[in-house]
């Protein structure tokens, strides 16, 4: 099974039917005429242009952007460490970012605590992992080591967690917890500027690392002996992802699954070691997953509140097993 | 002669309490108007206290209060009354054991950061008072080494940790259930059953009498007022908003103090569990805001910028009372024409009165 242009060309397609379908359906039917309005002519007392500016557009924008970035960054680590079972987080930057939103939402002090409070948080703790993976990659040759560096900093701030969470009180326990799972209904538009900011720098440094991870797929060795400057490559690989899963967990909390299995059901669909492809593809899978989990969120929600990283795996997990089984008949 | 009249109405008593709460011939419920998780069953000289469970709405435990010279009664809990000792582990019955003033009783208690009462701060700090701690991270110990008479506490259906344990050293377990009241005056007269445990049945009494009195002037205060301002209420936890359902405890609050509740014909006694979105849509244009879970305009903005489409925000008609958590949770179950009365200065400006908060205050900028 190996996916046509035409039907690839036809899932690209697919993202403005299922963006639409995101802003249109939810608690309330929202019509085209109404969106409109509240585009180029927004009223701020009309509270369905609201709804739709305000909250149904910014939770659009950023599901394009985590699902497009978390099924990238999970790409660039499977591609880095060779191995399919690696993710976005598996380098422990999202840990950082769940530590310091630990920190933040169990202070007490009810700035840390508030979603500014929290989105800065997780940013400032995205960051510093961020550097200490770095770092590491500098000092360190072996990639395993530096994959047992990530597993070991996820595991020593998750300790760090269940500390905080032991002396914290019932409410900051219950905030936490929500924030781990996932969501994107907090962002607003005032934060766009520098998710999008940061957003197009890690895919801008993307497009120079196309030709590297072709090479680097062969082996570190081979890639070298065809003039790919290795050391260069994974720091900017991990550059990209720090700052994309950094970026999207600040603002979205955890959100689980899209890293690890997208970027394998790309290279299933695909069968390609081409980058581009496995980038492109990535990126569009990325978008259609996250969009359709949270509409599938939006559209049971008056029934039942699910939160978005059990449907991410919820409904990925058997589609996954279903693609194997496919390829190996 | 003794023992005859003794049998006489403990047999009465087991034959009245199956599994139901009913009054059966010759016995006296104890004058229970509001509360529905508790009764008292007076029999000749025997007492009983029966905790209900509101799930079920059946007796969860029965307790026979013993007075002096009284003999236990075979296959039933025997307290001791008037009780010496009690583990208080809610704020709730801190706020209560305080208007009974038997504070002193009091030595055990949950987590310190939930106390506001100075006298058990300083009791605690002079080690006269142990702490279980809190949160689902309790430890028996401290109830094992002071050995209380009675540990009272929040009631979820479940017994008490190492309830059988305890109960076989004397130690007697009483669920709680005042916060699952519907009534405001439900949940104050709970402080009958700490009356009861305590030998001041007659003070708790005469209190509830007090603030039920209170109560009903304040409420006919409000009622009077030409005024019936629009309110909703809760707060945004992730992407849920909860908010008080129609038939619930804050709910006749806001009914008692002629507030129009938006969510007023909501079915339920909990909380309705609501998108942003809908909330929006219903509150947009509501005149005011209680219980943001916030003390400042700042904060509540930092916590979601998209607040400032409500008239309540832009208006500055947004008020709470978590700038004293532990004072509200402690105080507000066992005054709640406090509550009422803060009401009626917060919404109720044409009516002359004594206008000082007690628990709410507005948001700060």
């Amino acid at each position: 099974m190996k996916l046509s242009k035409l039907k690839f060309y036809t899932f690209i397609l697919l993202i403005p039917v299922i963006g639409t379908l995101n802003l249109t359906v939810g608690q309330f039917d929202l019509d085209f005429s109404l969106m409109k309005e509240a585009l180029f002519n927004f009223d701020s007392t009309d509270t369905y242009q609201v709804i739709f500016r305000d909250f149904r557009l910014p939770r659009l924008i950023i599901g394009i952007i985590a699902g497009s970035g978390l099924a990238i960054s999970g790409l660039l680590m499977q591609t880095l460490f060779n191995n399919p079972l690696a993710g976005p987080y598996i380098l422990g930057i999202n840990s950082g970012a769940s530590l310091f939103a630990a920190i933040s939402i169990m202070t007490g002090v009810s700035f840390f605590s508030s979603q500014f409070g929290t989105i800065s948080s997780a940013l400032l703790g995205a960051f510093i992992f961020g550097l200490i993976i770095l770092g590491f990659s500098l000092l360190i040759r072996s990639k395993v080591s530096l994959l047992l560096i990530g597993v070991m900093l996820g595991s020593f701030s998750g300790a760090l967690i269940t500390v905080i969470q032991s002396m914290s009180d019932a409410f900051q326990l219950k905030k936490f917890t929500i924030w781990t799972m996932g969501s994107l209904q907090q962002v607003n538009f005032e934060d766009f500027p520098i998710i999008l900011l940061f957003y197009v720098l890690a895919l801008i440094l993307l497009i120079f690392t196309i030709k590297p991870l072709n090479a680097i797929v062969i082996g570190e060795e081979q890639a070298a002996i065809l003039g790919v400057r290795v050391k260069v490559v994974r720091i900017v690989l991990i550059f990209i992802t720090a700052i994309l899963t950094g970026l999207i967990t600040a603002y979205c909390g955890p959100i689980a699954f899209v890293g690890l299995a997208v970027p394998n059901l790309v290279k299933l669909l695909f069968k390609t070691q081409n980058h581009k492809m496995l980038i492109l593809g990535s990126f569009v899978f990325g978008i259609l997953f996250l969009l359709l989990s949270d509409w599938l969120v939006q559209l049971l929600w008056s029934d039942i509140h699910l939160p978005l990283n059990a449907v991410t795996s919820l409904i990925g997990a058997p589609f996954v097993i279903l693609i194997i089984l496919k390829k190996l008949a | 002669m003794k023992f005859l009249r003794f049998f006489f109405f403990v047999s009465l008593f087991l034959f009245s309490c199956k599994s139901t709460v009913k009054k059966e011939e010759g016995t006296k419920i104890g004058l229970i108007k509001y509360a529905s998780n508790f009764k008292i069953e007076e029999a000749g000289e025997f007492t009983f206290l029966m905790i209900i469970n509101p799930e079920t709405n059946e007796i969860e435990n029965k307790y026979f209060l013993k007075k002096e010279g009284q003999e236990d009664i075979q296959g039933m809990l025997s307290v001791s009354v008037p009780i010496k000792s009690i583990a208080a582990l809610s704020s709730t019955h801190i706020g209560m054991l305080n208007k009974l003033n038997s504070l002193d009783e009091v030595l055990i208690i949950s987590d310190t950061n939930y106390i506001y009462n100075k006298t058990i701060k300083s009791r605690f700090r002079n080690g006269l008072i142990e702490s279980v701690g809190g949160d689902g991270v309790e430890s028996v110990e401290p109830i094992l080494y002071s050995r209380v008479n009675v540990v009272m506490f929040s009631g979820f259906g479940k017994p008490f940790s190492h309830q059988d344990k305890l109960e076989k050293l004397g130690i007697y377990c009483i669920p709680n259930y005042d916060w699952r009241e519907f009534h405001p005056l439900g949940k104050a007269e709970w402080i009958k059953v700490f009356g009861y445990l305590l030998g001041k049945e007659k003070e708790a009494s005469d209190y509830f009498d007090r603030i039920e009195r209170e109560y009903f002037n304040l409420l006919n205060l409000a009622k009077a007022s030409v005024k019936k301002p629009t309110v909703f209420s809760g707060s945004l936890l992730g992407d849920v908003w909860y908010a008080p359902a129609g038939e619930s405890f804050n709910a006749k609050l806001y009914e008692d103090a002629n507030l129009d509740y938006v969510y007023s014909q909501s079915k339920g006694t909990g909380s309705l569990d609501k998108s942003f979105e809908e909330i929006l849509l219903d509150n947009q244009n509501t005149e005011y805001w209680l219980n943001p879970n916030s003390t400042s305009f700042t904060d509540l903005l930092a916590n979601q910028s998209k607040m400032t489409y409500f008239k309540a925000v832009q208006d500055k008609k947004v008020y709470d009372y978590s700038f004293q958590m532990n004072y509200f949770w402690e105080n507000s179950a066992i005054e709640p024409q406090k509550v009422l009365s803060d009401f009626i200065t917060i919404f109720h400006n044409d009516i002359k009165r004594d206008d000082s908060l007690y628990f709410y205050q507005q948001l700060k900028d």
